[in-house]
């Protein structure tokens, strides 16, 4: 969205909106909680979490579903959700195109060659999830090398052109693996792992990649004043004194940190990065101060109700890359319809 | 008169590629172009695995190459004069491997598929024959019908007696299997087949992938109706299935189920029902999909027997190994020695 950002720093976000989205957000933890394939009645619900709070764990299946399965999994989608759509909020920004999405870097794609490596070779989850962040991490950090090498163009411009081409090459790698891998074993695996998926999320996963996650956001909370900067043109920013190439590389850090941490284990999930900025930027404007909590929180929101869809409306699990944009599109379009019109 | 035979021929050609001869004739083959005598086809190009597992039992020393990358761990039971069979990679319509140029330079008399196509197979097929030239025959069929694919398939490619042979044996496994699918058909075991390193990705019922299961009576925990391929599920809907047992041929899959606290919740987790299934040379369960799955039926039920280290499953392995894959005496002598609950990859 090549609109310039509005200077009026001063005005914060409207209370409605706050109110709207933090009531949007309870009610999908809430509704998420409630349903799911194992039949929970109310009442137990209640007695399994009222336990485990009073420091008495309550023995059996309920228990292991509430705490072991369906919290992990909500706490996932919301990080997930907050940090793809947070990243995409922050690329688009610094890109200056409504196009571009978190993984514009190359790090789905090196996380998927990571990934996609550790199942050709029959290795164990762990290490399937570690090479998906290793993957991730140095796609960007060459994609970085290599634009950072190359001085004669717009810097912003040479690190998309960059992302393109090793990203191209890394599909390359990708395809070839599918075709490799055995057709009967490892290939629905790796279609599985590049369509997306919480189904498997354990509180171990969180463990590790959480703080990865918040380790990444921080940088963009602390610096969303000055990362709102970069939306101008190089000229103007430079002329209020800010560095941009360490901010440029502090925010592409960020944002890194928290995909490749999200991918690893969820693997690939599309659309939320590139999508919930837009409906954000519809809602409060491109400022980032503002679009930052809101992008955030949608993005959040959105993930959550998707994977409870995923998990409950059919007999088996269904893909979340395939929900993400069967429900995010045409919502999306609405949107877009609406704005038109007003 | 040489006119009426024409006619004749022709409708009677007509007839033959009619859905209905098919059943009327039972026939699981379906081919395109011509096909040599069965004397003289004497090189033959498996498609796929399924096809290349089939084809080496039958017709060993017809098969022209390997569809798959075999590992040496695999390789150490076939037959010496097919370790050294060239890779030559796969004919699957566009997720070919290998190229038309390559084919035509191995010249096969025939090129052999098996399982259940569908019409974009079919279409492949034929395509392949009008730009090649080279016959190509389609075997169909569940596993429970292996002993009609091996006869009909062995008469016309002239392997009748080793067929015969071969398709007596299934046919006994079978009636056996049908025995003990009987025996618990008031009360069938109910089995979760986990697949991929995670656990979570599993043969639906119905499908392809757990056909050896629910061949013995077994219930698949993972339906899904009208869907029956691959497919994933969650942990807390195997919580609320329960199953029995729960089976892979994964060991990193055993090793997690084992250890990971979420597991820890299935009846069957803390039984110490989960069970890995060899995969040597080819998946006793699936992986391919085809007569190598004869080996999960008697290990299943034995299995379900509680006789997993027994001396009747390594006798009746032993003679498996001998008959279909012809194994070398060594690979037999260390078969029997480990026993095969052991024989993992």
């Amino acid at each position: 969205m090549p609109q310039r950002a509005s200077i009026d720093v001063n005005r914060s976000l409207p209370a409605y909106v706050k109110v709207m989205l933090a009531v949007a957000l309870l009610a999908a933890i809430v509704l998420s909680l409630l349903i799911g394939k194992f039949p929970l009645s109310l009442a137990e619900l209640w007695q399994v979490l009222v336990a485990r709070i009073s420091g008495e764990p309550l023995q059996g299946s309920a228990d292991t579903v509430i705490w072991q399965l369906r919290l992990p999994r909500i706490l996932a989608a919301l990080l997930v959700g907050a940090s793809l759509a947070v990243a995409g909020a922050a690329y688009q920004g610094m890109f200056r195109n409504p196009l571009v999405s978190p993984d514009i870097l190359g790090v789905s794609v090196g996380a998927g060659l990571g990934a996609i490596c550790a199942i050709f070779f029959n290795l164990p989850m762990l290490l399937v999830q570690l090479f998906a962040f290793v993957g991730g991490l140095f796609a960007v950090a060459a994609v970085y090398t290599l634009a950072s090498l190359v001085r004669r163009h717009d810097p912003v411009l040479v690190l998309v052109l960059a992302g393109i081409a090793l990203g191209a090459l890394l599909g390359a790698g990708i395809s070839l693996l599918k075709i490799l891998a055995d057709p009967y074993t490892q290939l629905p695996t790796i279609t599985f792992w590049l369509l997306g998926g919480l189904h498997s999320v354990s509180l171990s996963d969180l463990a590790y990649s959480a703080p990865l996650m918040l380790l990444g956001l921080t940088p963009l909370v602390l610096l969303r004043w000055r990362i709102n900067l970069l939306s101008l043109s190089d000229d103007e920013a430079a002329a209020l004194g800010v560095n941009l190439t360490r901010t440029r590389l502090l925010l592409i850090v960020a944002a890194t940190l928290m995909t490749a941490s999200a991918v690893s284990f969820t693997g690939i999930i599309g659309w939320v990065g590139l999508v919930i900025p837009h409906v954000a930027r519809l809602l409060v404007g491109p400022h980032f101060s503002r679009l930052l909590p809101v992008a955030l929180l949608l993005g959040a929101t959105f993930l959550l109700l998707t994977d409870t869809l995923a998990r409950t409306v059919a007999g088996i699990e269904l893909p979340l890359g395939i929900l993400t944009a069967l429900v995010g599109a045409p919502f999306f379009i609405y949107l877009l319809a609406r704005g038109g019109r007003t | 008169m040489k006119r009426r035979d024409l006619l004749q021929g022709l409708l009677a050609g007509a007839f033959l590629l009619t859905p209905l001869s098919r059943v009327v004739a039972k026939t699981l083959l379906e081919h395109n172009g011509a096909l040599p005598a069965p004397a003289a086809i004497q090189r033959v190009f498996a498609a796929g695995p399924p096809a290349a597992v089939f084809l080496y039992v039958l017709v060993p020393e017809k098969l022209l190459g390997w569809p798959m990358n075999l590992a040496p761990a695999h390789l150490a039971f076939i037959h010496p004069e097919q370790q050294n069979l060239p890779f030559v990679g796969r004919l699957a319509g566009r997720g070919s491997t290998v190229s038309l140029e390559r084919l035509l330079l191995l010249a096969p008399d025939v090129i052999v598929d098996l399982g259940n196509a569908g019409a974009t197979q079919r279409s492949a097929a034929q395509r392949l024959t009008q730009q090649t030239g080279i016959a190509t025959v389609q075997i169909e069929g569940l596993l429970a019908q292996t002993p009609q694919q091996l006869r009909q398939a062995g008469a016309l490619l002239g392997a009748r007696q080793r067929a015969e042979e071969l398709a007596l044996y299934s046919e006994q496994l079978l009636a056996r299997a049908l025995c003990f699918a009987n025996k618990y058909a008031q009360k069938p075991p109910k089995l979760y087949f986990a697949r991929s390193y995670d656990g979570l990705e599993t043969g639906l019922a119905g499908s392809i992938h757990s056909e050896v299961l629910e061949l013995l009576g077994c219930e698949n925990v993972a339906k899904q109706s009208g869907h029956t391929g691959i497919g994933q599920v969650s942990l807390e809907q195997l919580l609320n299935w329960q199953p029995d047992y729960l089976l892979t041929q994964d060991p990193e899959f055993v090793a997690l189920a084992t250890t990971a606290s979420q597991w820890q919740s299935l009846s069957a987790v803390q039984t110490g029902r989960v069970y890995c299934a060899p995969k040597l040379p080819f998946g006793w369960l699936d992986g391919p999909p085809g007569v190598n799955r004869l080996l999960g039926v008697l290990w299943l039920m034995a299995l379900l027997e509680g006789r997993l280290d027994g001396e009747q499953l390594k006798q009746e392995v032993a003679e498996f190994f001998n008959l279909f894959y012809r194994s070398p005496n060594r690979s037999l002598s260390l078969l029997l020695a480990l026993g095969p609950a052991q024989l993992l990859d």
